[in-house]
């Protein structure tokens, strides 16, 4: 996208791989916080992988209170900095190393003190003298030789690399930054570390409102990564994590560290996170819990009986892994087998993993449910709604997911996996299990409790309009668009005056 | 295709004396064979000519004629040669094979249409005194040698020595047998038209033999896949040019040369020593192909490996270190070997002056010679570990070092007079020997650091 320039913004959003490249719940909340405040000016840097991972999804057009936008690509491989001749290149690496040993402390819990800390500038070493420098090579093999338990040096050189390359780029985004008035970040990770390095650069509060647990999401993908070459050890002791692996999470996790430290604000969006917050190193006087909201008036059109609806059922989301949609056609599978012709829709857009896309259409050619499973791609959420008789959540990990609020909005109940806030969001805050539930939780990563779910509530059609009743109140009562912007006002106009 | 490198193995598998002479002497023959067989194919038609009276100074035309259309050829295709040698070992690598006849093709195409464009202006303009025959025989040969030397690159990146040593004794073979009869009858025309077709034949059958183990397609590789590496091109432009510049400013210079044949001259003075001495290199080119294609590749292949599959930083190193070793010791052999060879033709340089029936005057000359091929052999080894380890702005460096040194070494030497004579040649070869041993040196001791983070 274009570069939108200003020298100044009110409250400016670092986001990292969603709105406006990736669709999904992130990025449609990111749309809906700018478009609900007319009245302050936004500014946009976007921090993405490779620029080609986003060609092929249209973005969503920026809204017209944004005055500021910005794009980098943290492993984009095209622009790499010319070489330099090695005599130029003369390194204090005793700094470095002190600042690993400071960065290793922090990770066990000690403060990291951002300001004189180096980070801004990357310690003075340019991105040239860090892949070329001889005294940086030479602190390389220092650094490997300390590990006792040697991964392949190449894997290690090439992992080290990737980890410091994206520095460069938001140190490039850091100076060119507009002022702003306030820096929000949907996620700690890289836009949270740029977050607090701009906030603690221009003095101003940072706010960062996380809708999943970044930390945790990173240590899926990394012990998920089929990229990292490990040998198969006979007798591997229970729990040890590859070097490599460990290295990575260390990174994020200090990165975590650093935002939460710097943030005035941390917000969640439901209170079974807080304990994962805590651990990740925030601190208990700044986290708040403010719910999604949704604008459930749009969905009341939707709402109908379960005799005016198809017999179908959607799982609402994107095509990844972190989704599971393979639980979902597996449980799909079972309904088959059990003689029913209930289709299985999955709506949401492909294009993300097409690896993983290929995958599940393997699977659904492999179980032969080609009649019942359908990928729809991306489409109107109410028509979806108005159609099916169930929502679907196959979900290993979740926040506080938006397609469950819409879901009840139009007084669809829903299925989910035991994840994130979903027990909350189908059982109500009351503690006693199914007194008002608004669908049924499963464990996750089970069809054959994700199918007997769904056949209950099929089959039901009184428990189906007790939990369609509960849900459309519970939404109504508790997670209205108004009530989040109302929260979210108080915490602008508090920030602001500071 | 098994590698000569295999063969080699083979041969020594026998653990033998007479085995270790037979690998050895193969890796000579095969190392040395063409162009061995050029020399000695064009020696032995003027010996063999001298017999017969008349022919004393076509013969002698005929030899400066080929001495001029091999160099100029040579430093023509100078440019393609470890381009596409380059080229093609990447394809080879990516088992890109169907698209080996169109590369060559294409090769062929680049050499010999500008080649042939060059032979007519150059006729044109500088050979308007000359005999029309000649002319046309002079301009078919050069584009015939343009050809030839295209494929014996790529017999050599294929490392189809034999197949070349094959092709080049049947070619010379009937460069001297038609050569004599067709010389006695036409004279100068003669001799250049047995050269002509040999040279014919030889490319037919280079043509036909590297076809054959690359049947394909007319199809272009993967783009991606390969890059050409333009200072490759300069390193083959210059070594070229490097090779035969003190030979020209011998030609063209008034008081060591004179006019043989329209605007070609020669400097027996300075000709017969050198080319005598680009004999006794064959010794240390057999050491050179044996510990190249053995050892120092075993070597790099594992230091590779090591880095590729995964290998611990320690393992690495040993890598480096067993690398370091080959190429010290590959290097010793081949100075030690030709060392000795020098020394033996300085001890000999007289009886073999006699035996071959030149005087006594071009001793000095080749004893300086024989130092001085022996350098460029030693410098030859050196570009190619570069090649190896794909450093190549050092390749460049040390070849350009050498042709300006040997430009103005040269030159210098004309100007001091006949008792330096040949030296600027040993001169330019000595400085740019001992500063790529410096940098070879320098370079493996931190071939870690370069090849992680020097080379893209």
């Amino acid at each position: 996208m274009d570069r939108k320039e200003a020298n100044s913004t009110d409250i400016l959003l670092l986001l990292e791989g969603t709105f406006p490249y990736v669709r999904g719940g992130v990025s449609s909340w990111v749309k809906r916080i700018i478009e609900g405040f007319p009245e302050y000016l936004f500014g946009i840097i976007f921090l993405g992988s490779a620029k080609t991972d986003y060609g092929r999804s249209q973005p969503y057009a920026l809204p017209e209170n944004v005055n500021y936008f910005a794009e980098y690509f943290l492993y984009d491989e095209g622009n790499q900095p010319p070489a330099v001749s090695p005599g130029k290149l003369r390194l204090d690496v005793e700094q470095l190393h002190h600042a690993h040993v400071q960065m290793r402390a922090c990770l066990q819990g000690e403060v990291c003190p951002l300001e004189n800390y180096g980070l801004a500038e990357n310690f003075g070493v340019s991105h040239a003298e860090f892949l070329h420098s001889p005294a940086i090579w030479d602190y390389f093999l220092q650094r490997y030789a300390e590990i006792p338990d040697q991964p392949p040096f190449v894997d290690y050189f090439w992992t080290i690399r990737g980890m410091h390359t994206p520095l460069w780029y938001l140190q490039s985004a850091l100076q060119a930054a507009p002022q702003a008035k306030i820096f929000l970040s949907p996620s700690t990770g890289y836009a949270g570390y740029l977050g607090a390095l701009l906030a603690a650069r221009q003095n101003r509060p940072l706010i960062i409102s996380e809708h999943g647990i970044y930390t945790k999401e990173r240590r899926i993908d990394l012990l998920m990564a089929r990229w990292i070459q490990e040998d198969e050890e006979f007798l591997r002791r229970p729990g040890q994590i590859h070097y490599l692996r460990q290295l990575w999470i260390h990174f994020f996790e200090f990165l975590g560290r650093l935002a939460y430290q710097q943030a005035r604000h941390i917000v969640n969006l439901y209170t079974g996170v807080i304990p994962l917050q805590l651990a990740g190193g925030a601190p208990q006087e700044k986290l708040r819990t403010i719910p999604n909201g949704i604008g459930v008036e749009t969905l009341v059109p939707a709402r109908r009986p379960f005799s005016e609806r198809q017999d179908v059922i959607a799982l609402i989301g994107r095509v990844v892994p972190i989704k599971d949609i393979k639980t979902f056609i597996r449980a799909a599978a079972l309904l088959r087998q059990q003689g029913r012709a209930t289709q299985c829709w999955v709506v949401g857009p492909t294009e993300e993993d097409e690896e993983y896309f290929a995958e599940c259409q393997v699977l659904v050619a492999h179980l032969g449910l080609q009649e019942s499973v359908r990928f729809l791609g991306f489409r109107s959420v109410v028509e979806v709604l108005a159609a099916v008789r169930l929502t679907i959540l196959s979900s290993i990990s979740e926040g506080l997911p938006l397609s469950v609020l819409e879901s009840f909005a139009a007084g669809v109940p829903v299925v989910s996996t035991d994840v994130g806030s979903c027990r909350q969001l189908l059982y109500g805050d009351t503690s006693a299990e199914g007194e008002r539930p608004a669908g049924i939780i499963v464990p996750i990563a089970d069809p054959k409790a994700l199918a007997s779910a769904i056949i209950a509530l099929l089959d039901d059609e009184e428990r189906w309009d007790r939990c369609s009743q509960n849900a459309i109140a519970r939404v109504e009562s508790q997670y209205r668009e108004e009530q989040m912007f109302g929260q979210y006002r108080q915490l602008f106009t508090q920030a602001l005056t500071e | 295709m098994a590698g000569i490198g295999f063969e080699l193995r083979r041969i020594l598998q026998r653990k033998s004396y007479l085995a270790m002479a037979e690998a050895y002497g193969y890796a000579g023959l095969v190392s040395s064979g063409p162009w061995l067989l050029s020399i000695f194919g064009i020696l032995l038609l003027g010996f063999l000519a001298v017999g017969a009276p008349p022919a004393h100074g076509p013969i002698i035309q005929f030899q400066v004629s080929v001495t001029y259309l091999i160099s100029v050829s040579l430093i023509f295709t100078g440019p393609l040669q470890l381009l596409f040698t380059r080229y093609i070992a990447d394809m080879l690598f990516a088992r890109q094979t169907r698209s080996v006849v169109t590369i060559l093709l294409t090769m062929l195409v680049v050499a010999t249409l500008p080649g042939a464009l060059f032979a007519a202006a150059v006729l044109f303009f500088f050979f308007g005194g000359t005999p029309t025959l000649y002319q046309i025989l002079m301009g078919v040969a050069f584009v015939e040698l343009c050809g030839v030397w295209v494929l014996t690159i790529m017999g050599t990146s294929l490392k189809d020595y034999k197949a070349l040593v094959i092709g080049y004794l049947l070619a010379y073979t009937l460069v001297v047998g038609l050569g004599l009869p067709l010389g006695r009858q036409y004279g100068l025309d003669g001799y250049l038209l047995a050269f002509t077709i040999g040279q014919l034949v030889l490319l037919l059958g280079l043509g036909i033999l590297v076809m054959r183990q690359f049947p394909g397609f007319l199809q272009w590789p993967e783009r991606q896949a390969n890059r050409l590496f333009w200072s490759l091109s300069l390193v083959g432009a210059a070594f070229n040019l490097a090779v035969w510049v003190d030979k020209f400013w011998f030609w063209f210079y008034p008081s060591t040369s004179a006019a043989v044949i329209g605007p070609l001259r020669a400097s027996p003075i300075y000709d017969v020593p050198i080319f005598l001495s680009y004999l006794l290199i064959v010794p240390g080119l057999a050491v050179f192909l044996f510990r190249l294609e053995t050892d120092f590749v075993e070597a790099y292949d594992a230091y590779n490996r090591a880095i590729v599959e995964g290998g611990t930083y320690g393992e690495l190193r040993s890598a480096k270190l067993g690398m370091i070793l080959a190429t010290r010791a590959g290097l010793w052999d081949i100075a030690k070997t030709q060392g000795i060879t020098v020394l033996l033709a300085f001890a000999f340089t007289q009886p073999l002056l006699a035996l071959l029936g030149y005087s006594e005057s071009y001793a000095r000359i080749f004893q300086f010679d024989v130092i001085g091929v022996s350098l460029q052999l030693l410098l030859m080894s050196l570009l190619n570990v570069y090649f190896y380890l794909d450093l190549r702005g050092r390749s460049v460096l040390l070849a350009m070092i050498f042709l300006l040194g040997n430009f103005f070494f040269t030159w210098v030497t004309l100007l001091l007079g006949p008792f330096f004579y040949g030296l600027g040649f040993l001169g330019a070869l000595f400085v740019a020997d001992v500063l790529g041993l410096y940098l070879l040196a320098r370079d493996l001791r931190r071939i870690d650091y370069l090849t992680f983070v020097r080379v893209r």
